[in-house]
């Protein structure tokens, strides 16, 4: 075990941890976070996305040790002052989950992505999110969440890039 | 007491302070104290008595008029909690964000077995197909259901409710097949809603399953990760996983 001190949501969190210990269980089992889900546990669905740095990453592959001193974000801090997230608010009023389990990859990886490109098209839309996994089938609503997402984010840009709403 | 639900007036019936339970068959009208009533919103801390003939297991009337059908499936992303609110919005006359829905909870909703095959809400339709008719809700429970009756008496949980109120024609309905906004969504995006993959209680050990990188792989052996794993507080010592103990 050792002691590593990670940034959460823009808090110093100190956690204890062998070095190779997946950060995703450092974020559920010591931290308490209900965002990012154990899906797979091979980075192969996306369940367990968090944004490293300003990308998104999967964290039920990426060692603690890795991500120190790195600004972690979290589905569970999106919300800010009470107030969702601009992406948050777009999947809510497209109704873009069903059972929701994977929620937190789609979301995750969506801020990620407008936060570098304010415009997506639908193509690099589906690029970006290809890698994702939804057993529901909510692709299409999810398409539309993220542009609906983009398209407020453009309309607030000129007073904030943060996406709050 | 004796009185039936529906003799009373209904401003006479939702006074008091207490929450008003409703009973099925002019038996009972159950008051509880006002500091239960206070948690009916919040009403899965509690436990209650679940009789599947008794009305007040499916559906309460609390004083403010707001409406809590009880359901014994589970959803899984289908929305049924919207749906079955609709249908009792319909059935009672009362606005569609009056009614919540709670279930799948066996303290408190009777257990009506599985939610595959779109039983949640298909079977009102496919009942009434194969009876060439309108039928009750009652009806539906009794005799409808047959899947999950047998389900409920293999666990001892007998649903035989016969019921004579008629349903509304379709042609009535306001609420049903119109869009509703569904009310699950939020809490699945801004990480509130509860999972089974939540719950942690003392002691208990995670399991998973660990896939061979290629087909027709063995194990070759078990270590001790379960071991390392008990000691470690939610799972903090589990290795990364390499498939390192299969050839």
């Amino acid at each position: 075990m050792a002691q590593f001190t990670l940034s959460v949501d823009g808090e110093a969190r100190q956690v204890e941890a062998q070095p190779e210990t997946p950060l995703l269980y450092v974020l559920r089992g010591q931290l308490g976070l209900k965002g990012p889900k154990f899906g797979c546990g091979f980075a192969q669905c996306g369940a367990c996305t968090v944004i490293v740095n300003g990308a998104a990453a999967r964290s039920c592959m990426l060692p603690v040790s890795a991500v120190q001193d790195q600004p972690i974000r979290t589905l569970d801090g999106l919300v800010k002052d009470g107030k969702p997230h601009l992406v948050q608010l777009a999947f809510i009023e497209e109704e873009a989950a069903q059972c929701g389990y994977c929620t937190n990859a789609w979301v995750m990886n969506v801020v990620a992505l407008l936060e570098r490109n304010s415009a997506p098209t639908k193509d690099q839309i589906r690029q970006e999110l290809a890698g994702l996994k939804c057993r529901c089938g909510m692709h299409m609503a999810i398409l539309r969440a993220v542009l609906r997402a983009a398209a407020q984010m453009r309309k607030t840009a000129g007073a904030t890039t943060t996406g709050q709403a | 007491m004796s009185a039936a639900p529906d003799t009373l007036d209904r401003r006479q019936f939702l006074q008091g302070s207490g929450l008003l339970l409703v009973a099925a068959g002019g038996a009972t009208l159950l008051r509880l104290p006002e500091a239960q009533a206070q948690q009916a919103g919040t009403i899965a801390a509690a436990v209650r008595d679940i009789a599947p003939e008794q009305l007040d297991t499916w559906i309460t009337i609390d004083t403010a008029g707001r409406v809590t059908a009880f359901f014994g499936k589970m959803d899984m992303g289908q929305g049924v909690d919207t749906a079955v609110a609709q249908i009792v919005a319909d059935e009672l006359d009362v606005a569609v964000d009056r009614v919540s829905v709670v279930m799948g909870d066996t303290h408190l909703t009777p257990n009506q077995g599985g939610a595959s095959g779109s039983s949640a809400c298909r079977q009102r339709v496919s009942a009434g197909a194969a009876a060439g008719r309108t039928i009750t809700y009652g009806e539906l429970i009794a005799d409808g259901f047959r899947t999950p009756l047998q389900w409920n008496r293999q666990f001892g949980n007998g649903l035989a409710v016969r019921g004579a109120a008629p349903v509304k024609q379709v042609a009535d309905y306001q609420v049903v097949g119109k869009p509703v906004a569904r009310k699950d969504i939020a809490g699945k995006v801004l990480a509130t809603t509860e999972y089974c993959v939540h719950v942690s209680l003392p002691g208990m050990l995670h399991a998973r399953v660990v896939r061979p990188p290629v087909a027709g792989s063995v194990p070759a052996v078990v270590d001790e990760l379960h071991r390392r794993h008990r000691r470690s507080a939610g799972g903090a010592g589990w290795r990364l996983p390499g498939g390192g103990g299969a050839r």
